[in-house]
């Protein structure tokens, strides 16, 4: 052997030959069915326009657990990053923890016994075991609550989350977490729970377009249908969105990036989506019609 | 709420699953040298989720850079989360066997092996690290600098430097130059 190959040469001939490695179709299927199956934020198309601005991510409506994908929705505001899943805020409680810890088989158990308490007091509680869990649950549709719409963990996978049955007071809170004894790892979690009577929240796959505002599905309806039923329901401060559908309408070449002024928008336009905005505001995302 | 708008999750499981196809055996390679199976295995699979929830942001034409990429983000994040701590060195070790050593048995150059290992494995890991990415998974200079998250000249002087480091041990474990260029360190296995 000549010398110039000599880095190359000590590679070992089992990095080129993975056969310890389950290759095989049905594994490699059922490793990418696990991982397409799992929780996503959705692709966010229109940020670059808005560079200076803050944006609010939000989790949208709830993916039954281990289900498809979640959307991650953005709702330009004029706020300083206070997120809007915190438009109603829970109101002050004094009260037992907002958590319940059980130990049991090297993990402890961590169960959400108040709902609606602020994501702080979660932080403070797994904080108090040495644990670094950002935990949150995001209102939604009732058939969704307690299942989990987002999870991030930075250690490796290994916390389990658990839909163990529970009541907290009039609220589902059927939601979990299982975390190994010594977890450091940051890990985010978020769970849907029940919308409060009038409470907005944000839709994902699966829901009705609207229903998280109070109207009725509103795709593909007009905007003057639209507006009626608002009327009826008593739904004011709705602003509008331009809801992209050609290719040339994609991204940085939308037309109104910023929003649609309401003269622009006419009464035929159709409605694509319904969604809440911040401070109570309802956004309709509109195109003229096609 | 601007949710998922014009998103089609059918594609993008398409795409997805050819992506995990075609890189699959690449990531897993590249994470082995780095970690042992159990490790290799987890960080493999965060780098694919990783890649599912960001498939946007996975280059078309060539994602195995940007997977290598996040692959070592998540390796170097359980090596911060207390995960035992292995070097390429070692890991070469540990994966040699009996097929490893006999084209440089063929060539009576057993010895030569244990010195340009003893050589490597006397680099600091980043010098190591920066040396396999172009001799063991054939990535050019951009590819490379993608992979470690710096520019391509920043790339090119660290692996000037890591090469001259590998050569000045390799004098000193063998006593001469003469068996290994020193421009010649690097290159695809063929």
């Amino acid at each position: 052997m000549t010398g110039h190959r000599a880095l190359s040469a000590l590679k070992p001939v089992a990095l080129d030959d993975l056969s310890e490695t389950d290759q095989s179709d049905a594994g490699m299927e059922a490793r990418i069915a696990a991982i397409v199956a799992s929780p996503r934020p959705a692709r966010v198309t229109s940020t670059r326009r808005l560079p200076a601005r803050p944006w609010l991510l939000l989790t949208t409506g709830a993916v039954a657990a281990g289900a498809v994908a979640v959307a991650v929705t953005v709702v330009p505001t004029r706020d300083t990053g206070r997120p809007a899943v915190t438009v109603a805020p829970a109101p002050p409680r004094v009260q037992a923890a907002a958590l319940s810890f059980t130990r049991k088989g090297g993990y402890l158990t961590v169960k959400v016994t108040d709902p609606v308490a602020d994501p702080a007091r979660y932080k403070k509680e797994f904080a108090a075991h040495g644990l670094n869990v950002d935990l949150r649950l995001e209102p939604g549709p009732a058939r969704k609550a307690g299942s989990v719409i987002f999870l991030e963990d930075d250690g490796g996978g290994r916390v389990k989350t658990i839909s163990a049955p529970g009541h907290c007071g009039s609220e589902t809170c059927e939601v979990g977490i299982k975390i190994p004894l010594t977890y450091k790892a940051f890990v985010r979690v978020v769970f849907g729970r029940t919308a409060r009577p009038g409470e907005h929240y944000n839709t994902g796959p699966g829901d009705t377009p609207g229903e998280g505002v109070g109207l009725s599905d509103v795709r593909g309806r007009t905007v003057a249908d639209v507006l009626a039923e608002a009327r009826r329901r008593h739904i004011g401060g709705i602003g509008y969105r331009y809801q992209p559908t050609r290719p040339d309408e994609q991204g940085d070449r939308q037309p109104y990036p910023m929003g649609v002024p309401a003269d622009k928008v006419k009464g035929d336009w159709r409605v694509y989506d319904a969604a809440a905005g911040t401070g109570g505001e309802v956004l309709l995302f509109v195109h003229p019609p096609n | 709420m601007i949710v998922a708008r014009g998103e089609d999750t059918g594609d993008d499981a398409a795409r997805f699953t050819s992506i995990y196809r075609r890189n699959y055996s690449r990531v897993l390679s590249y994470a082995l040298a780095h970690d042992r199976r159990d490790v290799a295995e987890d960080v493999v699979n965060e780098t694919f989720l990783t890649a599912w929830r960001k498939l946007g942001e996975v280059p078309q034409d060539d994602p195995l850079p940007w997977l290598l990429r996040a692959a070592r983000n998540h390796r170097l994040k359980q090596r911060a989360a207390g995960r035992r701590r292995e070097t390429i060195a070692h890991r070469i070790g540990r994966l040699s066997d009996e097929r490893d050593l006999v084209a440089w048995d063929t060539g009576d150059l057993v010895a030569e092996r244990d010195s340009v290992l003893a050589a490597f494995a006397s680099l600091p890991e980043a010098d190591a690290e920066i040396l396999i990415l172009s001799a063991w998974y054939g990535l050019d200079a951009a590819q490379a600098a993608t992979v470690l998250g710096c520019t391509k000249a920043l790339y090119y002087v660290r692996v000037h430097r890591a090469r001259r480091r590998l050569t000045r041990a390799l004098h000193k474990e063998t006593g001469t130059a003469a068996m290994v260029p020193l421009d010649l360190l690097e290159g695809n296995r063929s």
